[in-house]
Formats: structure tokens, sequence, C-alpha cells
């Protein structure tokens, strides 16, 4: 029974992945068919996204949605750029060698990286501090007990946590 | 061992060389011993009287261990008996501060002894002209005020006036009754009874001890000193007691006559009073003398050796209680009392008696020895009731376990426990339907035997046991407890006064409610019981059986002597100070300890008391110990806990910065997209 459970289960995680990597291959079709340069400059701003998506998605695992978020809200201004001064492979070209446009969109990809990196260390730090503190007050405590209960109270508290 | 209580009383009796005052009238010199005027254990010292110089008195001071005669020396202050030595005065006499005795002052006889070892027999003519009608005119007082002498014999007859005319008999309110006396002087109805157990008894005790004390007098020495006192009470039983004491002696036909009333065995046909005092004008209807125990038609075989006489055959039985048991089988010691002795009422008595608990009513543990005691009951009516070698005669119970107390030969305070303890007593009494059995014998009442029975049940307590059948068969017995034995203390005011002085002499370091003390204040006092019932159900050492002594000593003191006790706080401090060392939190103990020490001035236990709440102190700390426990264990957990987390913490936050990481890039890109459009668009 419960290995029927575990076969259903897992074709159902399959399709949950497949989905968005279906609608973005349709998107990607589409955009290439329809919008060439727009989708070029999309897809060469969206480089490390791919590359960490492509690299290992399960050891970065809430990484990527953050990373991909900062990536593209770098390329949607050069997109809007693109847009602006005529939507054409010259100007998509133009735009790919101006080294400006690429720091927005890998920056974008950077910051993503160093937030994911970061935020856990302070948040973990964090964690740290409060442990220690809450630690300590608990040992004061449990010397204001052995102070006013003697001796027969560390015993008798080691007797009970030795007969648990 | 002998587990005797006794003090050394001679030597705490000589060793003072200051006097006392009785009364602001009778000084007592210790210095000055009376030795020919002794009683027993009790000692005689020179007394005067500082109102009248003139007057010769003696003092007797009597040994806390034996209970003297109190309504018999109630009579014979208040009304004047001719022919006794005058009881001048008694009551307690301070030596010392807790040196106190009971004395009691007697008028001196000026010509000392009636006889002695040099002087030899006293002429027939003036036993018989002078002192037999002297002590008639004796047992007429005694027997108006309604008491019996219990002491006459020779070494207790005096001259009352230095030309040696004038006879009068010694003082007997000092000692047990009888317990004087040699065994030859008892009737068979106590003549095997423990000395101190010999009983009241009747005039006819005393009128059988006047017709030894005239042979004794006639011959010049003790009759029958020759024999031991059981091979004595077996001649009395065989031959009667004027054969058995008169043998080799001739007398007179005056004397004759005289001894053969008075030396009968039977009490119905021994001279009363009434045929005494007219035994001169007796010609015709002679007595017949005594020829021993009533005789059965046929014998009963026992040890060997054949026995026709009941009572011969219950004094035979106390040898070997095994081999009395033995009679029951096929009921034939019942058979022999039906057919011998025509006697069936006591015959189905027999038949009921049972060696073992099989079978029994009321539950009694009856093994062999109680079967014979029962057996020894049922065949000597008349006599002392016998258990274990011990045997008292009619109300000796109280003096007997009062001398226990004081020597306890042969482990005798263990047998008369079991006694008291096993229900024989009331087996005995109830043995008859409407226990007249018990009231002819007086053995012990009916309501006395049961509470007795009651307090050897709960043997184990404090207030309980032995000691307290001592106190209450013994009223005027002074509390005996170690500490306090040779206070006289008869009273609880007297008890609280002796002790808090002992106590403050010691510092509190004396027990002032052991065994005996507990037993002394439980049979004089009214409304202790619940404290006694807290004692008994509690532990020693605990707070509540300390609380329980506390209250009681509280209540003693509120009641008896409602004055600061400074002394008993001493000792209050030794019980509180391990009960208070025993508390485990620290802030509680200095508390209570610096309570006691702001309280204990006022030396009133309730107060004391009642300001440390020493009980719920010690509940209120068992509880939260407990709760200190938990806490500690808890917070030991926690910071294990805290710990070895880390790397539990460094998932939680590697979970919840990526979650941070994806909110702040999701909340970038909108505002890209945002911006942008606005930008593009415009």
């Amino acid at each position: 029974m419960a290995k029927a459970k575990n076969k259903a289960a897992k074709p159902a995680q399959k399709t949950g992945h497949a989905a968005p990597v279906f609608w973005i291959l349709v998107f990607t079709g589409l955009g290439i068919v329809l919008f060439p340069p727009t989708m070029l400059v999309l897809l060469s701003g969206m480089i490390p996204s791919i590359i960490a998506a492509l690299m290992n998605t399960s050891r970065i695992g809430g990484n990527l949605p953050a990373m991909i978020a900062l990536n593209l809200a770098g390329v949607v201004p050069v997109v809007g750029i693109l847009w602006e001064r005529g939507h054409n492979f010259n100007q998509a070209f133009v735009l790919l060698s101006d080294v400006y446009m690429w720091l927005p969109m890998f920056g974008g990809a950077g910051i993503a990286a160093f937030l994911s990196w970061g935020v856990p260390v302070c948040i973990y730090a964090a964690y740290e501090v409060q442990a220690n503190s809450a630690a300590k007050r608990l040992l004061k405590q449990r010397g204001k007990l052995a102070q006013e209960w003697g001796g027969q109270l560390i015993q008798d508290a080691n007797a009970r946590t030795g007969a648990t | 061992m002998s587990t005797a209580e006794a003090i050394d009383f001679e030597e705490t009796v000589s060793r003072s060389d200051i006097a006392g005052i009785l009364n602001n009238r009778f000084r007592i010199d210790l210095s000055a011993p009376l030795n020919f005027l002794d009683k027993g254990a009790n000692k005689a010292f020179t007394a005067s009287d500082v109102r009248d110089p003139s007057a010769k008195c003696y003092a007797v001071i009597s040994n806390p261990y034996v209970p003297y005669r109190p309504e018999l020396a109630h009579a014979l202050k208040t009304t004047h008996v001719p022919g006794i030595l005058d009881l001048l005065d008694y009551g307690a006499v301070k030596f010392d501060e807790a040196d106190i005795r009971q004395i009691f002052i007697f008028s001196m006889p000026d010509g000392g002894m009636a006889i002695n070892a040099q002087e030899g027999p006293m002429p027939e003519r003036q036993i018989l002209d002078v002192l037999v009608p002297h002590v008639m005119n004796v047992f007429r007082d005694l027997e108006r005020i309604g008491f019996t002498h219990r002491a006459i014999r020779v070494d207790n007859l005096f001259f009352a006036d230095e030309d040696r005319t004038e006879f009068v008999l010694g003082e007997a309110v000092t000692t047990p009754p009888g317990s004087d006396q040699p065994t030859v002087y008892e009737p068979l109805e106590s003549a095997n009874a423990n000395i101190y157990g010999r009983g009241n008894g009747t005039l006819l005790f005393d009128t059988y001890a006047l017709g030894v004390m005239i042979l004794h007098l006639l011959t010049g020495q003790l009759p029958r000193q020759d024999l031991s006192a059981d091979a004595l009470f077996t001649a009395k039983l065989e031959h009667g007691s004027f054969t058995a004491l008169t043998e080799d002696i001739t007398l007179s036909s005056r004397v004759h006559l005289l001894l053969t009333g008075l030396l009968h065995d039977d009490p119905k046909r021994r001279w009363n009073l009434e045929t005494l005092e007219r035994w001169r004008e007796i010609m015709h209807d002679r007595p017949q003398p005594g020829r021993g125990e009533r005789r059965g038609l046929s014998a009963i075989a026992f040890l060997g050796k054949d026995y026709n006489s009941p009572r011969l055959l219950a004094q035979a039985l106390t040898w070997d209680p095994k081999a009395a048991v033995k009679l029951l089988e096929n009921d034939k010691l019942a058979n022999w009392a039906r057919n011998s002795l025509k006697d069936t009422e006591i015959a189905d008595m027999i038949s009921e008696v049972k060696p073992s608990s099989i079978g029994t009513s009321k539950g009694h543990k009856r093994d062999e020895m109680t079967a014979t005691t029962q057996l020894i009951s049922l065949l000597d009516t008349e006599g002392s009731l016998w258990f274990k070698g011990i045997a008292f005669a009619w109300g000796g119970l109280g003096p007997v376990l009062a001398y226990a107390f004081m020597k306890d030969p042969d482990g005798m305070k263990a047998t008369l426990a079991e006694l008291l303890g096993n229900g024989v007593l009331l087996t005995v009494a109830t043995n008859d339907d409407d226990w007249s059995v018990l009231k002819r014998r007086g053995w012990l009442s009916m309501s006395k035997a049961s509470d007795c029975f009651e307090f050897m049940k709960n043997q184990q307590q404090l207030g309980f046991g032995l000691e307290r059948c001592l106190y209450e068969l013994n009223p005027t017995i002074a509390c005996l407890s170690p500490n306090l034995v040779g206070s006289d203390i008869k009273t609880l005011s007297q008890f609280i006064e002796i002790a808090e002085k002992n106590l403050l002499k010691s510092g509190g370091n004396f027990n002032p409610f052991d065994r005996h003390c507990a037993a002394f204040i439980a049979a004089k006092s009214s409304g202790l019981r619940k404290y006694f019932s807290r004692l008994g159900i509690s532990k020693q050492g605990d707070a509540a059986h300390t609380v329980a002594l506390l209250k009681m000593a509280g209540h003693l003191q509120k009641v008896h002597h409602p004055a600061p006790l400074p002394g008993f706080c001493n000792w209050m401090e030794t019980l509180i100070t391990p009960l208070v060392g025993n508390i485990q939190s620290e802030l509680r103990r200095e508390l209570v300890r610096k309570k006691f020490e702001s309280v204990r001035s006022c030396g009133n236990i309730d107060a004391i008391l009642s300001a440390l709440d020493i009980e719920r102190q010690v509940k209120l700390d068992d509880q939260e110990y407990i709760r200190a426990i938990d806490e500690y264990v808890g917070a030991e957990r926690l910071v294990a806990q805290l710990q070895n987390g880390s790397g539990a913490r460094k998932l939680a936050a590697a979970k919840y910065g990526h979650w941070i990481a994806s909110v702040i890039s999701i909340s970038a890109l909108a505002t890209s997209m945002a911006l942008s459009s606005l930008y593009f668009l415009g």
C-alpha cells in the first residue's frame, strides 16, 4: 500500500517540475519566433540563472528563484532600452556589446548569489547569540536553585535524569 | 539480663546529711537511721517535732518503687486508732531542688520491739491476757473504718511505753499490704503470691496472722522456718495450717483452742472478730482443726503422683504446664472434677478450656501456659492467680507491677506484659457468664483488665504498654522515669515543674517524654488522647511526631503550669533543630531559625509552635523541593538542547535566509518591472 502511494507521488512530483519548464520552453519558442532580438537579449542576460539551474538545482534549492528574479530584474530595463531604440538585431548586438548593459543583468545575479549566502549566515549568527544568552540564563537559574536547595538537589536531579 | 529500673535507693537516701521539714513541723534527720524500723525497701530515720520537741517520732522514707496504701494512710491520719503506731503526718518533703521524697511520720514506740533474740519466748499469760485483747481492739477499730492491717507479725510488734507493758502494732501504710510478712504469716489465699501481690485481703487474713504471731511469740522463733515457701504452702495444703505449724509443739488447751480457730484454712470457718471476742466463752462448740484441703472421691494422676485435692493439683500444675494441658485430653480433668469432686460447674468450665488457638473465641491466642492459668484459676478459686511463675492475690496486680519495675527477677516484666496483653485475664474473668467469678475473686476489675489489654495492644506506642498499666493500676506511685525518679512526682503540675528544672540544668538534654513520662502523663491527664493517637501513627523523628509531642507539652503547660518554661524551650530546640536541618531550602531554614530565636524567649511552647508553624513549613519545603528538582532538570535539559542544537539552528537559518533572499529578489523584480514600464511606456 505504502509502495503504491510512493509510486503515485513520484509522477506527480515530476509533473510539478515539468509544468514550468514546459511553459518556459513554449514562451522561449514563441519568443524566438515572434521577438527574436528580445529573446537574444533575454537569453544572453539570463545566462547566470540558466547555468545555475543546469548546474545543480537541488543544491541551490531556494536560491534559484532569487537568482532568476534578481537576474530578470536586471534584464528587464535592458529589454526596455532595446524596444525604445528599435526592436532589431542591430540594436540588440549594440546593446550586448555595451558593457554597461551587462552590468545590471549579471549584477542582479551577483546580488542574488550574495543574498543567498549572506542572509542565512546573518540569521544563523542571530540564532547563536539568542541561544547562548538563553543557555546562560538557564545556567544561572540552575546555579541559584543549587545554591538555595544544596547539593542534595543536584544528587536527586541527577538520580532522576539517570532514572529517566 | 535484668531490666529492673530501680535506683540505688539506700545510697541516695543516706548520701544526704541535710534535714528536710514536713509541713513546717516534722524535721527528718537523714544522718540518723533507725534500721530496726525499716520497712522492706523503705528506710526509717529519726524525726523531731518542731512544735513539740519532747514528742518522740520517726520518719519512714518511701522508696519510689514501693506503692503505699493511700486510703489507709488517709484514714489513720484523720482517725486515731489506738494500738497502732500513730501516723502523725505524711507527704512530700523537699531535700533538694529535684530530691523530693514521700515521708511518713509515726510516733516512736518507746519500749522498742516486743521480742528480740536475747529475750526468747514471751509468756503465754502475757500473750493471751494482754496482747490478744489489745489486737482485738485494733481489729475492731480497723473494721469500723473498713480496713485491714496486713502487717501483723512479731517484728512489727512494739511496746509503746518504756516499762514495756503496753503493746502497739507497727505501721502498715508505707508498703503494699502483706508485703513484709514472712510467708508463714499468709493464709492459703495469698501464701503463694508474690510478696507485693498479696492484696488487701480481709480481716480474716489479719486473724490468721495473729494466730501465727502467737505461735511465734510462744516459741520465740519463726514457725516452720526450716521449710521453703513452696514446701510450707504444700504442707499447709496437705495437713492444714494448724497441724503444719504446730507439729512438735506442745500447746496449752487455751492456746490450742485459740489457734485452731485462728489458723483454720477455710475462711468461712476461720474465726472472725465476733467469734474471737468471745473465744474464752467457747466451751462446747470447739472448732475442729483443719485437715488440709478437701479431698475428692478418687485421685487423678499427675507427674507420677496421685492427687485428690484440687488445690494441691493446681499447685502441681504450675510445675509442668505442658503436662497440665495433657490432662485436658479426652476431658480427663473435667471428668475427674465431675465424678470425683462432684462439681459439674467447674467440670463444664474445664472442658471449655482449649490449649491452642484453634476453636477459641475472641481470637485470643492461648498457649499451654494460659490454658494452665485457666485450669489453676478454676481448681483453686480462692487462691492466687498464677501465670508463668508469677502469682498474685486479690487486688495484688498493681503492686506486683511496681515490684517488677523495681527488681524484674527472671524477666518478670516480660511475663506480666504477656499476661496483660494475651487476654488471659479477660478470659478468666469471662469464664463465668455472669462474671461473678471475677467479682468474687477481685484479681482485677473487668474494666481495668480490658483497659490494660488495650494498653498492651499498642505497647510500642508512647503512652501505652506496661508502663501505662503500672500507673493506671498504682494511682499513688510517682513517675519512675530514670530522670525524674527521685522527685516524687505525683501530679502533672509537679511533673512540669521538676522536668523544667532538670531541663534547665541539663540544657534540654534529656527527654521529658520517655516511655515512663508518657505513660504517667497519659494516666494522669484527660484530653491528650488525640496527641497520643498522632504519636502512634507517626514515626519518631518525623515532623508530625515532633509537633504532636510539642503540642502535648504546650497543652500541659497551658493547663498545669501557665508560666514561661525556658527549660522546655531548650528541649524544644533539640527537637526542632533536626527538623529545621532537614528543611532543604536554605532560605526557609534561616527564616525558621531566626523566627525560633526571636520567639523562644517568651517561654510559651504553644506560642512558639504557632509562630514557627513548623509542620506547614516542612510540608511546603517538601512540595517546593519537588518543584525545584523539576525546574533544575528542565533547565539542564534546555541548556543541553541549546548547546547541542547548532546544526538544527544552521538548517533553520539557511531555510529562513533563503526565504528572505527570495522575497527580496522577487520584490526587486517587481520593482524593476514597475519602474521599467513606467519609464518606457510613459
